[in-house]
């Protein structure tokens, strides 16, 4: 297991050991992985990397396919959440400066993940999941304006999911549950900001 | 309820995982938070004893925390209306991560620690001092989480340790809204070994 002070949560196993074939969502397993993941958090560079594992077993590839899919999984979710956020920016919807500025953040951060995941999945020697098509209801596509679209669409469309959602932000109770935007933001999200 | 939310997301046009995820939303969309603890319990009640070591020094630093809360909400001065409320519900989640361990531990036939005594200085002079120094807890219990998950034997605890940790940074990042702070600062959370852990904390064990 590589461990820093400063470095990421990535663990490291040797690919060969039985204990791979459990499902651990954390341990993204080979070394090479591994490596690019560390790679990617940029520090820990210097850190040694184990060889490469010799000839897997039979159990230890099943294990290893068993690993890229679970990994696949995850990186699909992550550019979903990527996409998201990047159509949420670019559709114009969001006109506080603070969100705006929230979801601009929170969007570098799961394309780290993307980039992060897609190097696992290399590194075990498969193939990373392609980014999926994605609609969000309720964000306009940038290739049309927010006021044709306002215009064309019927209320009806509105979700029942939505609504109860919003519905539910007017009996929150606690910090958690709350909008933050209205308590807390004010000044967490300029470019001077950015420390811990 | 967020979670509503999540199954309005359409996705298209895909590989097998996705097709996967689209309907591990719609669950997630109808599955609260209620459907949670009973999935922690079990997994705990799973380990054979190997991991109870970790799940011990855990238990230490759940107690830390909790006392932590227990003693801002007791004597915390010029905590605003938002700040105590917070309080109140981190210290809510520690006592209940407390309990969790402890059943888990005595339920493999070992014995859980006891309570460490602790103190906080100045922490609860004000506000300031309050959420910098939960800010540092909750970023120790992250990192000590991550730094421990790769060596607990059993999976199932493993994943119960997952639903910990992620609970332990909404605190880092409810706490640091609360200081004007982004809440995300990095991409990657930290991993601390054992004995990184041990050292910062030492200065509030008695």
């Amino acid at each position: 297991v590589i461990r820093s002070g400063a470095g990421c949560a990535v663990p490291r196993m040797p690919a060969t050991d039985a204990a791979t074939s459990r499902k651990r969502f954390l341990t993204i397993g080979a070394t090479g992985a591994a490596g690019a993941l560390l790679a990617a958090c940029g520090r820990d560079s210097k850190k040694p990397v184990a060889a490469a594992p010799a000839k897997p077993t039979m159990a230890a590839r099943d294990a290893r396919a068993r690993d890229i899919e679970i990994v696949n999984y995850a990186l699909t979710l992550e550019h979903i959440e990527a996409d998201f956020y990047d159509q949420v920016v670019r559709s114009g919807v969001v006109k506080d400066r603070t969100v705006l500025e929230l979801a601009k953040r929170f969007g570098e951060t799961e394309r780290l993940h993307v980039g992060a995941l897609s190097f696992a999945v290399s590194g075990l020697g498969g193939k990373p999941a392609a980014k999926p098509k994605t609609t969000f209801e309720d964000v306009p596509r940038r290739s049309r304006s927010i006021r044709s679209r306002r215009a064309t669409r019927p209320p009806s469309t509105r979700s029942p999911a939505r609504a109860s959602a919003a519905a539910g932000r007017s009996w929150a109770r606690s910090p958690t549950e709350r909008s933050p935007g209205r308590w807390a933001w004010a000044t967490c999200c300029g470019p001077s900001s950015r420390s811990s | 309820m967020q979670n509503a939310d999540l199954g309005a997301i359409e996705v298209r046009g895909t590989t097998r995982g996705a097709f996967l995820l689209r309907g591990a939303l719609a669950t997630g969309a109808m599955l609260g938070a209620g459907a949670v603890s009973p999935l922690v319990r079990d997994a705990l009640g799973q380990d054979d004893g190997g991991d109870t070591a970790v799940l011990n020094f855990a238990l230490t630093l759940e107690y830390l925390e909790a006392t932590f809360y227990e003693r801002a909400l007791m004597k915390g001065r010029g905590l605003s209306p938002d700040t105590r409320a917070l309080a109140l519900e981190i210290h809510e989640n520690e006592r209940a991560h407390v309990d969790a361990l402890r059943t888990a531990i005595t339920g493999v036939g070992a014995k859980p620690v006891a309570a460490p005594e602790v103190g906080f200085g100045l922490a609860f002079t004000s506000e300031e001092r309050f959420l910098g120094l939960a800010q540092a807890l909750e970023d120790t219990g992250v990192g000590a989480y991550n730094g421990a998950a790769p060596s607990l034997q059993s999976a199932k605890l493993l994943g119960a340790a997952g639903s910990i940790v992620q609970i332990e940074a909404r605190h880092a990042s409810l706490i640091r809204l609360m200081r004007g702070k982004l809440p995300t600062p990095e991409a990657f959370d930290k991993a601390l070994d054992r004995g990184t852990v041990a050292a910062t904390v030492k200065p509030f064990m008695r």
